[in-house]
């Protein structure tokens, strides 16, 4: 029997990795990125009578690092917080939280609506991101991928934590209209800026490792257990 | 001047234009053109620079659409698309200054992109309650700013970019709409609202009711121009009047009474400023969309919007005029030109990092696994 199912893309990974590590049977995650063309229909078919509790998904959590992680060439703050001596482009809060709704809204909702019909019965659940890493270090720790791509450097952290608040802020107003829970990042995972601990990231600075991947699982237990209960 | 004493009085051999019954115009004759000879032309690539009323907008709209060089100084940021930049009304105007209503508004703005004038009140709460509004252009921002620092980074991009469409454009077209204007007591600032409309909170002990008047209006637009002509001596002006009406008055009487003043003044204060500068032209879209001859068909039901068809009349007679080579001086030009937002360096520089995220992302999960 499997009573968490964890649906997503690249931020499943870190959740995969802690979940074969405990080789639990009840839980089971189905990183996107890996199936091809996978429908909800599909996913929650090849269940059969084995209903999972809980789904949780994990979609388009990158957006604020596409956005925000490196310098743009055109360098910008948001909501006008100066953050360096640097000359930047405000771009007002709720134009880039207008922004974000563009590209992440009308699919999220999609994804959510496919899923909770798929699923009936199970609670849904929305992850949201891992914040992003107080630090990037461009030299030598980072994926060598990415390094060029940074080559203008790695936005302040104000901006990259800016961006990534709105991001979660407009994800905790979707999953409220649809009625969702929305699972907050582990507390112990993040620095006193609210900011994903070092040790939770790696040299891939857009996403969190397997130590971060077994937090998010034991939450996902808990909220298993109270649902049972 | 024509010769009139050999033939019996003044009027013998003055233009058709000059005659209710020749000027033409009437239904079925074509497009009615009130205009005259104008004291310049505008090449296609001059930079032209449109504030105003709401009728401005139509104006502004209608160059950025028909590949005129409507001169946009604040563009939102290229990661801002242009369907979120639109809506966030960058290019409605060549700065976000929102619908300039009053001669004096126009003055103030200078004012304040120079230097010369800050008003004491920085911002107000929105009518909501979950925001700030700039006082100064009270609806320019959707959603509102989140604080003050929010609010005053963009008003310090936004009197920028009027310094620069000051600085830069060769033809500034002007259309005057409000003679009625809600001002600040303790400084005398200009808001385009009301206290209270969309934003901030009425108070009798602070603001004040102005209905300007035509010497008034006139000292205001010629002091406007003054200063424009002192910063970029080569700039063009083109003034008109927005022909629609009054949404609301003030002033206890009839609503289009009160319009009627309005125009009247602003009609005068366009004339007397345009006979007193070199290059200042009146255009009259006010005589266009108004004229009996088009019997209101350019007013929408309410009486009061006007329609597309309107705005594309007014806008033929101002190429066929003014524009060289004008790519739509029987309204088929180009198509509409995008709001710009996303220069190629940019563009690319946001598809690389999410291609590149994406390809972490698996990288990322060949590790973990």
């Amino acid at each position: 029997m499997t009573s968490i199912v964890v649906i997503g893309k690249s931020h499943t990974a870190c959740i995969k990795a802690a979940a074969l590590r405990t080789a639990d049977p009840l839980v089971k995650v189905i990183n996107l990125n890996r199936e091809d063309d996978v429908c909800p229909a599909e996913l929650a078919k090849a269940h059969g009578r084995d209903r999972p509790l809980l789904v949780a998904l994990s979609f388009q959590g990158n957006t604020h690092n596409i956005l925000c992680l490196g310098e743009h060439p055109q360098k910008m703050t948001i909501g006008g917080v100066q953050v360096d001596e640097a000359e930047r482009t405000s771009i007002p809060h709720s134009v880039f939280r207008d922004v974000l709704k563009l590209i992440i809204e009308d699919r999220m909702v999609e994804f959510l609506e496919e899923y909770r019909t798929a699923f009936a019965g199970a609670e849904i659940v929305m992850i949201l991101p891992p914040p992003p890493l107080a630090k990037v270090v461009q030299h030598g720790g980072i994926a060598p991928v990415l390094a060029d791509a940074l080559k203008q450097g790695v936005m302040p952290m104000h901006v990259r934590r800016t961006a990534y608040e709105c991001q979660t802020e407009l994800y905790r107003e979707i999953a409220a209209n649809q009625g969702i829970i929305c699972l907050e990042p582990p507390p112990q995972a993040l620095d006193e800026d609210g900011m994903l601990g070092h040790q939770y990231g790696s040299n891939d600075p857009t996403h969190a490792n397997e130590v971060y991947g077994a937090l998010v699982l034991a939450q996902l237990k808990e909220l298993t257990h109270a649902a049972v209960e | 001047m024509p010769q009139s004493s050999k033939s019996g009085h003044p009027y013998v051999g003055l233009p058709d234009r000059q005659f209710w019954k020749r000027m033409g115009g009437d239904p079925g004759t074509g497009l009615f053109d009130p205009v005259s000879e104008v004291k310049f032309r505008i090449r296609q690539d001059e930079k032209i620079v449109t504030a105003g009323s709401c009728f401005a907008q139509h104006v502004a709209r209608y160059l950025t659409n028909k590949g005129f060089n409507h001169h946009i100084t604040e563009n939102a940021h290229p990661l801002v698309p242009p369907r979120v930049a639109t809506a966030h009304n960058y290019g409605m105007f060549s700065a976000r200054y929102g619908n300039i209503y009053t001669a004096r508004q126009l003055v103030q703005l200078l004012d304040r992109a120079y230097g010369r004038f800050v008003p004491i009140e920085g911002a107000w709460r929105s009518t909501d309650g979950k925001s700030l509004v700039d006082p100064f252009r009270p609806q320019i921002q959707p959603g509102g700013y989140l604080d003050l620092n929010d609010l005053e980074a963009d008003r310090r991009q936004h009197l920028a970019a009027v310094r620069q469409a000051v600085e830069e454009m060769d033809v500034f077209v002007f259309t005057l709409g409000l003679t009625e204007a809600w001002t600040d007591k303790r400084d005398g600032s200009v808001y385009p609202l009301a206290p209270g409309v969309a934003g901030g909170a009425f108070d009798p002990e602070k603001h004040a009711f102005r209905n300007f008047d035509e010497v008034e209006t006139t000292a205001d637009l010629t002091t406007a121009f003054e200063f424009i002509r002192e910063i970029n001596p080569r700039v063009r002006f083109i003034v008109t009047v927005s022909p629609v009406p009054l949404n609301a008055t003030f002033e206890e009487r009839n609503c289009w009474v009160s319009t009627t003043y309005s125009k009247a003044v602003l009609r005068i204060a366009a004339e007397k400023v345009c006979n007193s500068f070199e290059a200042c032209q009146y255009f009259p879209s006010y005589e266009i969309i108004t004229s009996p001859k088009i019997r209101a068909r350019y007013y929408a039901p309410d009486g009061r919007e006007v329609l597309e068809k309107g705005v594309r009349h007014v806008m033929q007679i101002l190429a066929r005029h003014f524009f060289e080579d004008a790519p739509d001086a029987r309204g088929q030009g180009a198509g509409p030109a995008a709001v710009k937002t996303q220069p190629d360096a940019a563009q690319s520089h946001l598809e690389t990092m999410e291609d590149l995220i994406e390809v972490l992302c698996d990288e990322a999960a060949i590790d973990n696994e």
